[in-house]
């Protein structure tokens, strides 16, 4: 007993008397090589606690194939999809070989890249893409691509390109295009006497008010206004009426911009003719079973919902019943032609400056962003492509629905996010604001001239 | 520590010296590495700017001239200070409160006490998502009991008016080990100062004023500080809700309805490790230390207040 | 644990045999009830939408009970998260954790009660002092440390913290030594028993109590930690448990029911150990705030 705990207590004393060392020299503030650390300590430390048993011998046997990591934010079939997609790349080649893993918590990644574990080439947002540009995680594709010969601009549409893009500089390779249009509910909009969907908000909101429907106590059962998801009642109900939060260019923030105040207008009109708090009952619950089964669209408790094409994908599993169209975001009756509006976001794949097999990763990005698996990876996941040769491919259009998102993409103006260094401080900002006004809290007025207020704080 | 009275000069001899370092080795190194080290290194950093692969460049007080225009940072620190003094006081009410009632005898009292304290034992994060869940305004059961009794209930964590009473509800129900050092609290008052009162016919109110809580007093201000102590790191809870809410990591600067329940750690968290503002951030920790040091500066001398007058008392 | 059992004593003299007060008390006992059933129904709910289905949990009007018990849940849980690797993985950490503590506290203890040493006073103000140290503070310099050692996505930076001892573990045991009677330690002293012996001998085998205190708060400690593990660990095969069930919380949707499957399979070890060792954990928790 003595003995085990004498030998215990060295144990102890001998590992913190190594901590000690590189705790001061931390202090210091000066020292790198992650790398060569991680050589020496690992072999002490693996059978301590590390026992995930797992292997990290890219570079063991130099004969074989050449490991490359690819982190993906899909799983389930989507996973899966991904999955096929790696495998058909393994055998088109047989210089690398690469390993898939879903990871969904963006958290987790962004922290990876800085570490000592990081991925080859991972799958993110392109706001992703440009934040870790921001903070210089990601190499530049700008300069992989001129080093390889690779035209980037004549492969992949220009706004993919441009939402990837900072300061000249390509970060990501955009793999699929993300818009949001307009779903409705056939069988509502039948039952309340339309045929067509509508073409102006003003139509919309006639249309909403028939639709919505109430229990004895004031619950709302079934929504007509597009206040659910979140995010498009924060954009595209905006963007419709032609109300934008920053300037064309990216360099001003616009919250005082008055097309704003409209469509906040004709929202609490909604809000306010049911009741602002059963509104947000409805949709706090909304968003509790949001893409699930129970999902409130699919449950057919909703009549119009601005979503992406992913929607359509999961109604065909969870939502077989729904009898639903698709139809481009109405504009309004003083500006028609802003029929369609949304934001433009890519999934991209980034390499991380800290990645162990950079060549590989480009190899990689390129088959996985364009070629033929590419096709059927964003047919099986129900996403739109980024290259142009695919905006006119049959087997894209033949996805249901997906012309009218494709017609939308051909135009070439979706809404793109400013890249300042606060913008995701000033998405915090309008999304406050934004929630003051829809809780009844502040007017549209009052909410919007404060954020202006705000705004200018930011870089 | 008794033999030193007396003894002006303190007369150690050099083996207990040498033993009673040697014991406290693991502490020394410990505290060396893991809280001194890193709190001065934190100092030093919060003048520069760098994340992990970034070495850290000298900006000056730039950070700080940052943090303080930021509107973010003083939404956060008001939230986390409605944490710090709603929360707290509420805490210690429903804590004494139920200790009042577990210090009688009765049928089941220990089962009472047991279930007054489990919740908090339980991981934070798997309690958080079931009061998430019973939170929804439609499907959850706090607003389905509230309409039993006719009450129709808000969206508790959509709402950016409730969203911090939905916390401090939450935190009521973690209130546990509060409860159970006022419970013991209450037992060591004395029962002779119990029945001089009932000779002097003093009601059940006027003895809890007047006997109870200056004699609780003392452990209740030390609770106080520990609850605003944890108030200024409340973190978990919120991370998970926001994360519940928008996807799981999604939204990088997230904070809830009108960023209602962006608490400073969380806040410092995100600017450290989705903004990779590792700089900034350990200005905004350092800022934070000096509040948390001054505001437990200040209690510590309103509990020797305190306990001087409860002395007084008797 | 002596103060505790006098208030026993105490209470239960104070009001035994006064018949006017009982009926006094029946308002209370309602009251004990309906406060029982509130603190209560979070682990009900819990376990009751567990066994639910999805279209169940969102039927209206809500019910409490299942309409159709589904037990199938629980596997399917553990199989949408690697349940089992997060189990192990989250037994080897608490396994660490609280051996470090075990081993770790009671010596620092044990030098600040009863060794007559120069640092002890400074040393016990200043355990006092870091406790006011909020985490957030240290954390960014230890991740760069442990970064630039390449030991994130290790479970060191969460284990090795654990051998040095914890402020509040170390009160506890400080606490029960400084309990423990003096003339014991002497007579043991004249006997020519070496420091360590006497602490190996004597203090340790007479802190039992004190110790499996420490040991069931570390464990459930490290069973619950989340922020440190959210730093340290990105590696999906890594994770612990309570990043696991993160991961219920996906990026478009939330699966209420099998999180909730999950949730109940993480806490029952914990409630398990807790009703096991109940007796010490709520002594060691009222004396440890009542003298700190």
């Amino acid at each position: 007993m003595k003995r085990k705990l004498v030998a215990g207590l060295l144990a102890v004393v001998l590992t913190l008397g190594t901590l000690t060392g590189c705790g001061s020299s931390g202090n210091a503030g000066g020292e790198t090589a992650p790398a060569a650390a991680d050589e020496s300590t690992d072999a002490g430390t693996e059978e301590a606690a590390d026992t995930a048993g797992d292997t990290a011998e890219a570079e063991s046997s130099s004969g074989e194939r050449e490991k490359v990591v690819f982190w993906y934010s899909h799983t389930n079939e989507e996973g899966k999809a991904f999955e096929e997609t790696i495998k058909a790349f393994n055998e088109s080649q047989d210089k690398y070989e690469v390993e898939g893993l879903s990871v969904m918590d963006k958290q987790k990644i962004i922290v990876a890249l800085a570490g000592s574990e990081a991925p080859d080439v991972v799958e993110v947002s392109n706001q992703d893409i440009i934040s870790y540009a921001n903070s210089g995680l990601v190499e530049s594709i700008s300069d992989m691509a001129a080093a390889d010969g690779y035209d980037l601009g004549s492969i992949y549409s220009a706004q993919a390109l441009d939402s990837n893009t900072l300061e000249d500089v390509v970060y990501g390779v955009p793999f699929a295009s993300q818009i949001i249009q307009m779903f409705y509910n056939k069988d509502i909009l039948e039952e309340i006497g339309y045929s067509e969907p509508p073409k102006t908000m003003e139509e919309l909101y006639e249309m909403a008010e028939k639709a919505t429907e109430v229990d004895a106590d004031g619950n709302i059962t079934r929504l007509g206004y597009p206040l659910f998801p979140l995010a498009s009642a924060r954009q595209e109900l905006i963007y419709a009426f032609g109300g934008r939060w920053w300037s064309e260019d990216g360099q001003t923030l616009t919250p005082d911009d008055p097309l704003i105040l409209d469509s906040l207008n004709m929202n609490m009109k909604f809000r306010e003719k049911y009741g602002v708090e059963k509104v947000q009952a409805f949709v706090a619950s909304a968003n509790t079973n949001r893409y699930t089964e129970n999902d409130m669209f699919f449950a057919g408790k909703q009549l119009f919902r601005f979503d992406g094409p992913w929607l359509a994908t999961m109604a065909a599993d969870w939502g077989p019943d729904v009898n639903y169209g698709v139809a481009l975001i109405p504009g309004t009756e003083a500006n028609p032609d802003l029929l369609g509006s949304s934001r433009y976001e890519t999934n991209s794949l980034g390499i991380p400056v800290v990645a162990n097999n950079k060549e590989g990763a480009w190899e990689f990005a390129k088959f996985f962003t364009n070629s033929e698996a590419t096709k059927e990876t964003l047919m099986a996941i129900g996403n739109l492509p980024t290259t142009l040769d695919l905006y006119d491919d049959p087997d894209i259009l033949g996805m249901p629905n997906f012309e009218v998102f494709v017609e939308a993409l051909k135009t070439e103006n979706g809404v793109q996010y400013p890249k300042i260094a606060d913008f995701a401080k000033y998405t915090s900002l309008i999304e406050e604001y934004l929630d003051y006004v829809y809780n009844g809290i502040k007017t549209p007025e009052e909410a919007m001239a404060e954020l202006a207020e705000q705004a200018k704080m930011l870089q | 520590m008794n033999k030193k009275v007396g003894q002006k000069k303190k007369q150690y001899s050099r083996r207990d010296n040498i033993n009673g370092f040697l014991f406290a080795l693991p502490w020394i190194i410990g505290f060396t590495c893991f809280s001194i080290i890193p709190l001065l290194t934190s100092f030093y950093y919060s003048f520069t700017e760098f994340n992990p692969v970034k070495d850290p460049v000298w900006v000056g007080l730039d950070n700080f001239k940052y943090i303080f225009k930021d509107p973010l940072v003083f939404k956060s620190l008001r939230n986390t200070l409605f944490m710090a003094f709603v929360s707290t006081p509420v805490n210690l009410f429903i804590a004494l409160l139920l200790a009042s009632l577990l210090n009688r005898s009765f049928k089941g009292r220990g089962v009472a006490r047991t279930i007054f304290f489990m919740p908090s034992i339980i991981p934070m994060i798997a309690a958080t998502m079931v009061w998430i869940w019973m939170f929804d305004p439609t499907y959850g059961y706090i607003n389905r009991v509230l309409g039993m009794f006719g009450i129709t209930g808000p969206s508790w964590l959509m709402n950016p008016a409730y969203t911090k009473w939905a916390l401090v509800l939450m935190g009521t129900w973690c209130t546990g080990t509060t409860m159970l050092i006022c419970l013991a609290a209450l037992q060591d008052v004395p029962k002779s100062y119990y029945e001089a009162a009932e000779i002097d016919g003093a009601g059940t109110v006027q003895r809890f004023f007047k006997i109870t809580l200056p004699c609780v007093a003392p452990v209740l201000v030390y609770q106080a500080i520990l609850n605003i102590i944890n108030a200024f790191q409340y973190f978990t809870q919120v991370y998970v809700i926001i994360n519940a809410s928008s996807g799981a990591g999604s939204s990088n600067a997230g904070g809830g309805p009108a960023n209602s329940i962006l608490m400073y750690p969380l806040y410092l968290f995100n600017t450290a490790f989705s903004f990779m503002k590792m700089g900034r951030a350990s200005a905004m920790a350092w800022i934070l230390f000096v509040v948390i040091s001054v505001m437990t500066f200040i209690m510590i001398k309103v509990t020797r207040k305190v306990s001087e007058n409860g002395a007084g008392d008797e | 644990m002596a103060d505790y059992r006098k208030g026993m004593v105490f209470s239960m003299k104070k009001s035994s045999g006064y018949y006017k007060k009982n009926i006094k008390k029946i308002p209370v006992t309602v009251l004990m009830l309906v406060l029982c059933v509130i603190f209560l129904s979070p682990f009900l709910v819990m376990l009751t939408t567990s066994l639910k289905t999805n279209a169940d949990a969102f039927q209206l009007p809500v019910k409490l009970w299942p309409r159709k018990v589904v037990w199938s849940n629980y596997p399917e849980a553990m199989e949408q998260i690697p349940f089992l690797l997060y189990f192990r993985n989250t037994i080897i950490i608490t396994v660490f954790s609280v051996a470090g503590q075990l081993l770790s506290t009671p010596l620092i203890a044990y030098s600040l009660a009863k060794i007559k040493w120069r640092g002890a006073t400074l040393i016990s103000s200043l355990i006092m002092g870091t406790m006011m140290i909020p985490y957030t503070v240290t954390m960014i310099p230890l991740y760069r440390i442990w970064n630039n050692l390449g030991l994130t996505n290790t479970y060191l930076p969460l284990i090795i913290p654990m051998f040095c001892g914890s402020p509040f573990y170390i009160i506890i045991m400080r606490q029960f030594f400084t309990g423990l009677p003096n003339s014991l330690m002497e007579a043991a002293k004249i006997d020519g028993a070496s420091e360590f012996r006497r602490y190996i001998s004597l203090a340790l085998p007479l802190s039992k109590p004190a110790l499996t205190t420490v040991g069931i708060q570390s464990f459930i400690a490290a069973w619950s930690d989340y922020l440190a593990p959210l730093i340290y660990i990105n590696k999906t095969e890594k994770l612990t448990l309570s990043l696991g069930l993160q991961q219920f919380l996906g990026t478009f949707s939330t699966d209420w029911t099998h999180l909730m499957a999950a949730a109940t399979l993480f806490v029952i070890p914990v409630i398990i150990f807790f009703l096991i060792f109940q007796k010490n954990f709520v002594e060691g928790i009222s004396t440890s705030g009542l003298k700190a």
